[in-house]
C-alpha cells in the first residue's frame, strides 16, 4: 500500500456561479425596483470540482447606471466537495439613487487579487430603479 | 444535497465614501511583473483622475516570447487611498491577449493614491501578478514624490558635491492651470532655495501629474512639455549640491508655501525625502592624439581631437559617479607612436600606462585616427567598425577613435569593471537599457541605451529613439568602483620599501616576453595586477626572494571579443631596495630576467631651467646632461608642470639622446612651468627639474595706432571727446582698459573692452574739462598692458595739444570777441561731418553748431584771459 501525493492547483477547482436573481423583500422575483427598495440578490454556488477550496472569495457588486460601484459585498466560505448553497445579498436602493440600470456582478475568487487570488467564475445580472 | 439560505452581515459590508489625504510614494504607472511563463501588463489611460470620472483599465497577456494568450482569466481588485476595496472583477482575455474593464469613481471618492491589483490565470502556465497606480485628487495640489537626481533615478546615494536637479512630481486637482512657487530644503536642512518660475509668479502646471526639474526646468506632464527650462534667480547654471556625507533625513519640497492658493486639502503639500550622501574618488583624465613617427596611418586634426576630448569629458561628468570638481580632463598634446602593425599599438597602452603613472592620474587617453585599429588589427575582421579598446592588463590606457565621444566613457568603464568579458552589445542587441537626466543641459534621458553599448559618431543620440547613457546597474558598479580604494593582490614583500617600480613588457603568442623600460620612483603610487599564472620575482644577490607579485597577461581586450597576437602588461609594485635581478616565471619556468645594475642614472636639465620666457605655439628644445657610472645606456621621460611642480605632465616617453624638441601649442599662459626629465636604465632612475620656474604664454600685444582729438580748443567745463585706436596684434583675443590722459592727469578709463586677435577698434574717450584748469595739455591714449604681454612699447600714443580756455574763446586767442562770433557765424546751423562745421565753434560739443553755442559766446563776451 502506498500514499499518493496530489497537488491541487487552481486549474481543478470547478466552482460554478447559478443564475442569479433579483426579488423584493419578499421574494419576488423582478427586476424593477423604486428608490428606497431592498433588492435581494440570489444565486446559487457549487463546488462541482474533486478538490475542495477553503476561504473563498464569493463577492456582489452593484454597479450603478453611471458604472460606479454602489455596493459591494462579500463572504469567505469554505467551499467543500459537492459543495451547493443558495447565497442571498441584500442591498436597498438609495433614496437618492440614481434612476437607470444596476448592474450586478456576483464572483468568486481563491482569494483577495490583491494577495494573489484569481477569479474562478462570474455571473452578471441587471435590475431598474425608476 | 444541502441548501442553505444565507443573508450576510452588515459587518461585510464596504461603503464608497468619503475623502481623505494621502501620502503616496508609488508614482509609477503602470509595471509588469513576469511568471516563469506568462507576462501580464496592466495600465490606466491616465495617472490622474478627478472624482466621478471613468476608469478604464486595460492590459495584455503574452507568453513570455510575446505570443498572446487567449482566454486567460484576469481578476482585478482596486483599492482606494484608504486601502479600502471598492472594485472587483474577472474578465478575460481576448484573441490578442488584450483585456479590459472599467468603472467610474465615486462624486465623492477618496483623494489620493489607488492601487489596481491583477492575477492572471490560464491553465498550463504560472500565475501571473501586476499592479499598477493611479491618483484621484479634487481642487488640490500634492506632492506626489521628490527625487534628487544626478546621473539615475534612485541611485544608492548622492555623491557629495555633485551637481543635483530635484525632480517633484506634483498632482494638480484642480481643473485649470495653476501657478505654483515651490519651495526646495536640502544639503542637511542648511539650504533653502524658492523657485518662482519662469517669470517670477510661479511654476505653471496643468491638470493632472507634473514633473518638475528644479532648478530652472523643464516642466512636463504626461502628455506634454508644459515649459521649458529657465534661468532660475541664482543663475544659468545653478544647481543643488550637497557639500557633506551622511544621512540627509530633510530634503524636502513644499508646494505654495505662502499658501496662495486655495484647496480642499491644505496638508499634503509637503513631503520629506531621505538620501544618504557618500563621497567618491577623483577622476583625472589626460589626453594625447596620437601621431605615428611614419604616416602609416593618420592623425585627427586638432579641431576633431579637441572636439571629442570636449564632449567626452561632457558625458564623463554627465554620467560617472564622481563630483564635477573630482573631475579633471585636459587635452596634453602629441604622443608619437609606434608605426608597426600590433607591437606598435601595445607599445602605444604602455606609453600611456607610464604616462598616467609618471603623471599621476587615473586614465590616459589616446585619441586616434580612423584607420589605426585596421593599421595595427590586420587580423580582426572588423577592425575598422572599432572605435575604442582597452587592455586587460595594461589598465590605466585606453585607445579611442576621434568622434566618438561616448567611447571614453565606455573603455573608460571597462577598466573599471564594466563588461569585463563581455561587450554589452554582444549580450543583449542593443545593449542595456537606459535612463536618467543630464543635470548641467536639463535634459530629461527617458529612453537611452548604455554607453556600454554600441557608439554614435559625434553624437550622444544613438539613433531617433534613444540617446546614449549610463545604465542603472553600471552606474551602481561604477559608484562601487569609485567608493573604494582598488583592489590588490597580496605580494609576499620582504623589504619595505617607499619606492614603487614601474613595470611594463611585451609577451609574444610563442611565450616569449620583453621588459619595456622600468621606472623606479620615490613615493610613486603601487598599483597592483590581477593576479595570473605569472609572477614577478625580486632577488638579492644571494638569490634570495625579495616578493613575488603574481600577475595575468591577456592577449584579449577588455570586452573578450577582440584578441591581439602580441600583448603587454604594466602595474607598479612595491621595490625591495636590495634586488639585484627581477625576473618573471609562469609556474616554474623562468620567462624573462633583467639584472639590476649598481647605480642610478644622474641627470641635470640644462634648458628651460628657470627664468625662460616662452611663446606657447613654438617649439621648445628641452635639453639636459645625464650618466651612468654602470655605463648602463638610458632613456628618458620628459614631463612639464604648470603649478610649480604641483602636478606633472608627461610629453614624450623612451626619449633617446640628451634633448627633446617640445611642442608647446596646447599650453596655457603661467608663470609656474618646470620640466622634468626621468631618466631609466631599465629599472633604476634618477631625474631632475628646472631649478626655478618659467614663463609660457601665446603672444599678448596690444598696441593704440592713432589718437585723433574732435577739437584743439575747448571752453572750460565744456567737453571734447578723444578717438583712440587699438589694434590686438596677438594671438588671442583681448580684454583690456585703455585710459586717456591730459599730460599725466587720467581723463578717464575705458574697461573691459574685449577685441578679437587681429582686429582693431577705435574707442571714444569724453573728457570733460570742468576740474582742469586753463591751459595746454598734451593728450595721449594707453592700453593698460594684459597679462603676459612683452611688448608694451607701442601701448601708448600722444597726438598734439588741446588748450582749455574760456567758453566761447573759439578761437583760442585768449579772449572772447567778435573773432569768435564770426567763426561761430560761419559755422552756424551746420552738423558734425559737413564742411562748415567747426569743432571749436561747437562750444557745446553736441555736433551741432546754434544758439546754444552763440549764447556761450555772447554771455561770457568780452571775457579776456589773464
Amino acid at each position: 500500500m502506498y500514499f499518493q501525493m496530489v497537488e491541487v492547483t487552481f486549474t481543478d477547482y470547478v466552482i460554478n456561479i447559478g443564475p442569479v436573481l433579483t426579488s423584493d423583500q419578499d421574494g419576488i422575483i423582478k427586476t424593477d425596483f423604486n428608490r428606497g427598495e431592498i433588492v435581494q440578490i440570489e444565486f446559487t454556488i457549487e463546488n462541482a470540482g474533486n478538490f475542495s477550496l477553503t476561504n473563498a472569495l464569493i463577492s456582489t457588486m452593484i454597479l450603478d447606471p453611471s458604472n460606479t460601484t454602489a455596493f459591494l459585498s462579500y463572504t469567505l466560505e469554505n467551499l467543500p466537495l459537492e459543495f451547493f448553497e443558495e447565497l442571498v445579498f441584500g442591498y436597498r436602493i438609495p433614496l437618492v439613487g440614481s434612476a437607470g440600470i444596476y448592474t450586478v456582478k456576483v464572483m468568486v475568487f481563491t482569494d483577495w487579487p490583491s494577495k494573489g487570488g484569481i477569479g474562478l467564475d462570474i455571473e452578471t445580472t441587471a435590475f431598474d430603479v425608476t | 444535497m444541502r441548501h442553505r439560505f444565507k443573508v450576510l452581515p452588515i459587518l461585510y459590508l464596504i461603503i464608497i465614501a468619503s475623502s481623505m489625504q494621502i501620502s503616496g510614494t508609488m508614482p509609477s504607472l503602470s509595471s509588469q511583473v513576469t511568471s516563469s511563463e506568462m507576462l501580464l501588463t496592466i495600465q490606466m489611460e491616465r495617472a490622474y483622475y478627478l472624482p466621478g470620472e471613468l476608469v478604464k483599465i486595460f492590459g495584455n497577456l503574452t507568453h513570455s516570447n510575446g505570443t498572446a494568450i487567449q482566454d486567460g482569466t484576469i481578476s482585478i481588485e482596486v483599492k482606494d487611498s484608504n486601502n479600502y476595496t471598492f472594485f472587483l472583477d474577472i474578465t478575460y482575455t481576448s484573441s490578442d491577449g488584450s483585456f479590459k474593464t472599467s468603472f467610474r469613481l465615486s462624486s465623492i471618492a477618496y483623494v489620493g493614491q489607488y492601487i489596481v491589483y491583477a492575477t492572471a490565470h490560464k491553465t498550463g502556465y504560472e500565475n501571473a501578478t501586476e499592479s499598477a497606480i493611479f491618483y484621484v485628487t479634487t481642487d488640490d495640489l500634492f506632492v506626489v514624490r521628490l527625487d534628487p537626481i544626478q546621473v539615475i533615478l534612485n541611485a544608492d546615494a548622492l555623491i557629495m558635491n555633485k551637481k543635483t536637479t530635484v525632480r517633484v512630481i506634483v498632482a494638480n486637482g484642480f481643473s485649470e492651470r495653476k501657478w505654483v512657487d515651490i519651495q526646495i530644503i536640502y544639503d542637511f536642512a542648511s539650504e533653502t532655495y524658492d523657485e518662482n518660475g519662469p517669470t517670477g509668479i510661479g511654476i505653471p502646471l496643468d491638470p493632472g501629474l507634473n514633473r518638475i526639474y528644479v532648478p530652472g526646468g523643464p516642466i512636463l506632464n504626461a502628455t506634454h512639455l508644459v515649459e521649458p527650462q529657465w534661468i532660475p534667480p541664482e543663475g544659468q547654471y545653478f544647481v543643488f549640491r550637497w557639500t557633506n556625507t551622511g544621512t540627509d533625513n530633510n530634503i524636502t519640497v513644499i508646494i505654495d508655501p505662502d499658501n496662495n492658493i486655495a484647496e480642499t486639502d491644505e496638508t499634503n503639500n509637503e513631503k520629506t525625502g531621505s538620501r544618504e550622501v557618500r563621497n567618491t574618488n577623483s577622476l583625472t583624465i589626460r589626453y594625447y592624439k596620437l601621431r605615428p613617427l611614419l604616416p602609416v596611418y593618420g592623425t585627427p586634426s586638432w579641431n576633431n581631437f579637441s572636439e571629442t576630448v570636449n564632449e567626452g569629458n561632457s558625458f564623463i561628468n554627465a554620467t560617472y559617479p564622481v563630483a564635477g570638481n573630482e573631475f579633471s580632463g585636459v587635452s596634453v598634446g602629441t604622443l608619437w607612436s609606434s608605426p608597426i602593425p600590433g607591437l606598435g599599438m601595445i607599445d602605444d597602452f604602455l606609453s600611456l600606462h607610464i604616462y598616467a603613472a609618471i603623471g599621476q592620474f587615473d586614465r590616459a587617453v589616446g585619441i586616434v585616427s580612423d584607420d589605426y585599429f585596421p593599421f595595427h588589427l590586420l587580423h580582426v575582421p572588423d577592425a575598422s567598425n572599432k572605435t575604442g579598446f582597452s587592455h586587460t592588463s595594461i589598465t590605466q590606457a585606453a585607445l579611442v577613435r576621434a568622434g566618438y565621444w561616448t567611447t571614453i566613457t565606455h573603455e573608460i568603464g571597462h577598466t573599471y569593471g564594466l563588461n569585463r568579458d563581455a561587450e554589452d552589445y554582444d549580450i543583449n542587441p542593443l545593449g542595456s537599457f537606459a535612463s536618467g537626466y543630464w543635470v548641467t543641459r536639463k535634459k530629461e534621458i527617458p529612453k537611452a541605451i548604455s554607453f556600454m553599448g554600441e557608439s554614435p559618431f559625434r553624437s550622444f543620440e544613438y539613433n531617433s529613439t534613444y540617446s546614449m547613457w549610463v545604465a542603472n546597474s553600471h552606474y551602481e558598479s561604477l559608484f562601487d568602483a569609485f567608493a573604494s580604494s582598488t583592489a590588490h593582490s597580496t605580494s609576499n614583500l620582504v623589504e619595505p620599501s617607499a619606492s614603487a617600480l614601474f613595470v611594463r613588457g611585451i609577451a609574444f603568442e610563442n611565450g616569449t616576453m620583453e621588459f619595456r623600460d622600468m621606472y623606479l620612483l620615490d613615493g610613486g603610487a603601487v598599483k597592483y595586477p590581477e593576479p595570473g599564472e605569472w609572477s614577478l620575482v625580486f632577488r638579492n644577490s644571494s638569490g634570495q626572494v625579495l616578493s613575488e607579485t603574481p600577475f595575468n597577461v591577456s592577449f584579449a581586450m577588455f570586452g573578450g571579443k577582440t584578441l591581439s597576437n602580441v600583448t603587454g602588461f604594466a602595474f607598479s609594485v612595491p621595490y625591495p631596495t636590495s634586488s639585484t635581478t627581477i625576473q618573471v616565471w609562469r609556474n616554474s619556468t623562468l620567462i624573462l630576467e633583467k639584472q639590476v645594475t649598481s647605480y642610478a642614472p644622474s641627470i641635470e636639465v640644462l634648458s628651460p631651467n628657470g627664468g625662460e620666457f616662452l611663446m606657447a605655439g613654438l617649439n621648445c628644445t628641452v635639453t639636459w646632461n645625464a650618466s651612468d657610472l654602470d655605463g648602463d645606456p638610458l632613456a628618458y621621460t620628459i614631463a612639464y608642470s604648470y603649478d610649480s611642480g604641483e602636478s606633472w605632465i608627461p610629453v614624450a616617453t623612451d626619449v633617446e639622446g640628451n634633448s627633446y624638441v617640445w611642442n608647446t601649442s596646447l599650453l596655457e599662459d603661467g608663470s609656474n612651468y618646470l620640466v622634468r626629465v626621468i631618466a631609466t636604465d631599465g629599472v633604476n632612475t634618477g631625474e631632475d627639474v628646472s631649478d626655478n620656474v618659467f614663463t609660457v604664454s601665446k603672444i599678448h600685444d596690444l598696441a593704440v595706432t592713432d589718437v585723433t582729438l574732435s577739437k584743439v580748443v575747448v571752453g572750460q567745463n565744456y567737453s571734447m571727446s578723444i578717438k583712440a585706436t587699438v589694434q590686438n596684434n596677438g594671438e588671442c583675443s583681448e580684454n583690456f582698459n585703455v585710459t586717456a590722459y591730459a599730460n599725466t592727469t587720467t581723463i578717464t578709463t575705458l574697461t573691459n573692452v574685449t577685441l578679437a586677435n587681429g582686429n582693431s577698434t577705435i574707442l571714444t574717450l569724453p573728457w570733460n574739462t570742468t576740474s582742469f584748469g586753463k591751459g595746454n595739455y598734451t593728450i595721449s591714449a594707453q592700453v593698460i598692458p594684459v597679462p603676459y604681454e612683452r611688448n608694451i612699447e607701442d601701448n601708448n600714443f600722444t597726438d598734439g595739444t588741446v588748450l582749455v580756455t574760456i567758453a566761447g574763446d573759439a578761437n583760442g586767442d585768449g579772449v572772447v570777441d567778435i573773432f569768435d562770433l564770426n567763426i561761430a557765424g560761419k559755422a552756424y546751423g551746420s552738423f558734425a561731418g559737413e564742411p562748415r562745421y567747426s569743432p571749436e565753434a561747437d562750444i557745446t560739443n553736441d555736433d551741432h553748431v546754434d544758439m546754444r553755442d552763440i549764447v556761450v559766446i555772447a554771455r561770457n563776451y568780452g571775457k579776456i584771459e589773464p
